[in-house]
């Protein structure tokens, strides 16, 4: 799994490329844990093959962050089998999520 | 069969017509009584010869006796001593010997002094030798002649004493009387002479019995050649009235069958007369005919046999199609079955049959009692067996119905023992029930008897209740069923094959295949009965577990680093790549749920993979603490998103898998999740 963040005026881009299962969750859940002082945050996931609850519950914490803070949040580029996981579990009604 | 008859028949054929005139029982019994009359002949004629000869000794005793009365009263007219010149006394005595026959007569002087005789006068008979007629004897003295009865008569003795002389020459009689006095011419009176004349009569008695000897002769000729006559007359009516009919009669019988078989009829016997020959003919005849009904009788019940033997060979080719093939393969299970009834049909039966949730149902039953009603039975309750096992209910369940359908169609009281096995491959789960069947035996690292769950025979007793029994078992397993007819197999000195002997045989075939397993226990059981006749309907199924080359089976540790290990698996299978994703989202979900709860310390934990085309199923096993997952899955519809309170992963793994199933085996916990292309699309599916 590869993470690249960029910052772009009060806009966190996080790219997250690869497997976000539950041996990677924890490297994600240290790479967000730093905003770098962005208010909204939006996660590209165009290269992320794979998805778990483990995942999952760290992309939600980190909505529930952000949102908690009047910031904006969505995932974008996401691919058809990580957007079957938060079709599943309701999550796609909770926050933008988007395929492109 | 027939044929040593008809041999047996032949040979006596034979020896009746090599009977030889020699060895006939009336050749021999005449040969016998010919002889016997001929000694009893032989008896009568020296009995009768003996009594001729005392007859004619005694008429040559009264001859000579008379003779010499008659010669002494003649001789008392002359003196002897000294006779006139024209004395004619010789030739008066021999007309008196040719009067009586008789031999000599002679008058002699004995003189005791010199025992010396001297000739007075002698007349002869017509047996006299010639020599002695030719010599002089008149004035003879003849020395060493006197005998004791000539002496007497000296003395004076006139009872006329018989001397009987028999000696190698001759057989002659003599009888002696004194002539003491003649009378005197010139005086007219007797005067009595100083040395008494003693007169002799002889008779020779060869010449009397050679006549009676040549009668003798010609009467034993002729009662000999009578007797021969009367005997081979004897003979010739024995042969014909007796030895020839019994012949015909031998013959007859012997020939019976062979005339019978080439269709010749058999001719009656006829005898004339009405004795014991021609009652045997008549008691032959309706013997005849007595035998031919019977032959005819036994014809009827001969092809009755065969016509039900036939049919019960038909019986026993429909019941033989009833069993399904002996064998049944796939990559992942082997089942070998064999059966043999011991009559032409039989009770026993095994069944198999994979069931629709792919799980492998076997069974072996034993009908009790052997033949037609048995195998009847047995017809009925194989189809609903069946019936009942493809339904996919459990080894218990199977049985429960089984026997209550079975009770209410059973006047005859007929029950089955059976023993059920549900076999899940996928997941290694060996399920069974046992309604009075003997204990079968599971081949695994050790000989496990399968003795759990035992109830009683189905088909006497409705709504009896069977207990399941579950075990795990590991690919290479093998299950060995039977009925009683192996164990209770006799041999020739009725002793049984014996389940000890049984379980120490399977204890050797241990690391054999199943298929290989059976032929050990055939051969060893058929090496052990020989020729001993099969008592029993013998039955054996084999089920043999395999690992199939589409199968990854991984044995990790409750380690969440040990998805490395899932990833590779679940990674490894030759299924499209999407798939692969979900499979693996429901086995991190569902392993690191294991990993999180199961064991305080890192336990065991196992998972197969079974790719079969687009269909996948994957079982995770744990020795954990028992948990149901599939129990309390969260609904997504009223979670609480925000908090996200437990449960997610195993609702996502049951949300993509096509279907799912939990059962807490052997403690174990076995959670099994079924993928397949089709349902990977659709994701909201459930089950």
């Amino acid at each position: 799994m590869t993470i690249t963040k960029q910052l772009d005026g009060d806009t966190l881009t996080v790219t997250v490329q690869g497997w976000l299962d539950t041996m990677t969750t924890p490297e994600f859940h240290r790479e967000v844990a730093d905003l770098e002082g962005a208010k909204n945050v939006v996660l590209d996931f165009g290269g992320l093959e794979y998805i778990s609850s483990a995942g999952l519950r760290e992309t939600v914490a980190l909505f529930r962050f952000v949102s908690a803070k009047g910031g904006s949040f969505s995932v974008r580029k996401v691919d058809h089998k990580v957007m079957d996981v938060f079709t599943l579990t309701g999550f796609d009604k909770k926050f933008e999520i988007r395929a492109d | 069969m027939k044929k040593s008859e008809s041999e047996k028949q032949s040979k006596s054929l034979n020896k009746l017509k090599s009977l030889k005139l020699t060895k006939s029982i009336f050749v021999k019994i005449g040969l016998i009584m010919l002889m016997l009359l001929l000694v009893l002949e032989g008896v009568v004629l020296a009995l009768s010869y003996g009594i001729i000869y005392d007859r004619n000794l005694l008429e040559g005793e009264r001859d000579i006796r008379r003779a010499a009365t008659l010669a002494v009263e003649m001789c008392e007219g002359i003196d002897l001593y000294h006779p006139a010149k024209d004395d004619n006394t010789e030739e008066v005595l021999s007309q008196l010997c040719e009067m009586f026959n008789i031999t000599y007569l002679f008058a002699v002087s004995p003189d005791i002094e010199t025992n010396s005789e001297t000739y007075l006068a002698i007349g002869f008979g017509k047996e006299a030798l010639q020599e002695v007629k030719d010599t002089r004897y008149r004035g003879v003295c003849v020395e060493g002649k006197l005998n004791d009865k000539q002496i007497e008569a000296y003395n004076g003795n006139t009872d006329g004493i018989i001397l009987h002389e028999v000696n190698t020459f001759e057989d002659s009689m003599v009888c002696y009387m004194p002539c003491t006095r003649y009378l005197d011419m010139n005086s007219h009176d007797y005067v009595y002479y100083d040395k008494p004349v003693v007169i002799g009569a002889e008779i020779t008695l060869n010449n009397v019995n050679k006549t009676a000897q040549n009668r003798f002769r010609y009467l034993a000729l002729l009662t000999a050649s009578m007797t021969l006559l009367i005997a081979v007359s004897f003979g010739i009516i024995l042969y014909f009235r007796v030895s020839k009919p019994i012949r015909k009669i031998s013959n007859q019988m012997s020939s019976f069958v062979t005339d019978r078989e080439n269709n010749k009829n058999v001719e009656k016997l006829k005898f004339r007369g009405n004795n014991e020959l021609s009652l045997m003919a008549d008691s032959f005849n309706i013997m005849t005919e007595d035998i031919d009904r019977y032959i005819g009788d036994i014809d009827a019940l001969y092809r009755e046999k065969h016509r039900t033997e036939a049919e019960l060979n038909i019986a026993r080719d429909i019941q033989m199609g009833l069993l399904l093939p002996g064998h049944l393969q796939s990559d992942r299970y082997a089942i070998n079955a064999y059966v043999n009834p011991a009559k032409d049909v039989g009770g026993d039966y095994y069944d198999y049959c994979v069931m629709d949730d792919g799980k492998i149902f076997v069974a072996v039953a034993d009908v009790s009692g052997k033949g037609i009603s048995a195998s009847l039975f047995m017809a009925r309750a194989i189809t609903l067996l069946h019936q009942n096992a493809i339904g996919g209910y459990r080894p218990s369940q199977i049985l429960e119905i089984f026997n209550n359908t079975l009770v209410p169609r059973n006047s005859e009281g007929l029950f089955i023992t059976t023993f059920v096995v549900v076999y899940d491959p996928s997941t290694g789960i060996l399920t069974y029930s046992n309604a009075g069947h003997n204990i079968p035996y599971l081949l695994s690292d050790t000989l496990i008897p399968l003795d759990q769950a035992h109830g009683v025979a189905a088909g006497l007793f409705e709504g009896e209740t069977y207990e399941d029994a579950t075990m795990m078992i590991k690919p290479g397993d093998s299950l060995f069923l039977y009925t009683d007819g192996v164990n209770e197999a006799k041999n020739t000195s009725d002793a049984f094959y014996t389940t000890e002997r049984l379980e120490k045989k399977l204890s050797a075939c241990i690391a054999l295949h199943s298929a290989d397993t059976l032929e050990v226990i055939l051969n060893d059981l058929f090496s052990f009965t020989q020729d001993a006749e099969q008592n029993d309907d013998i039955t054996i199924l084999t089920l043999q577990t395999k690992q199939s080359p589409d199968e990854t089976i991984l044995k990790m540790t409750s380690e969440v680093e040990q998805l490395v290990k899932v990833k590779e698996g679940i990674f490894g299978l030759p299924i499209g790549d999407d798939l692969k994703r979900t499979i693996y989202l429901a086995a991190e979900e569902i392993f690191v749920n294991i990993c999180s709860y199961a064991y305080d310390m890192p336990g065991d934990v196992i998972m197969r993979l079974y790719q079969e085309q687009n269909r996948v199923e994957l079982t995770f096993i744990d020795s954990g603490k028992p948990f149901d997952p599939t129990r309390d899955v969260l609904d997504i519809n009223e979670y609480d998103h925000d908090h996200m309170i437990g449960g997610l992963g195993r609702y996502l793994a049951f949300s993509i898998a096509e279907s799912y199933r939990y059962e807490y085996i052997d403690e174990k916990n076995v959670l099994q999740l079924i993928f397949s292309e089709g349902g990977q699309d659709d994701d909201h599916k459930t089950t």
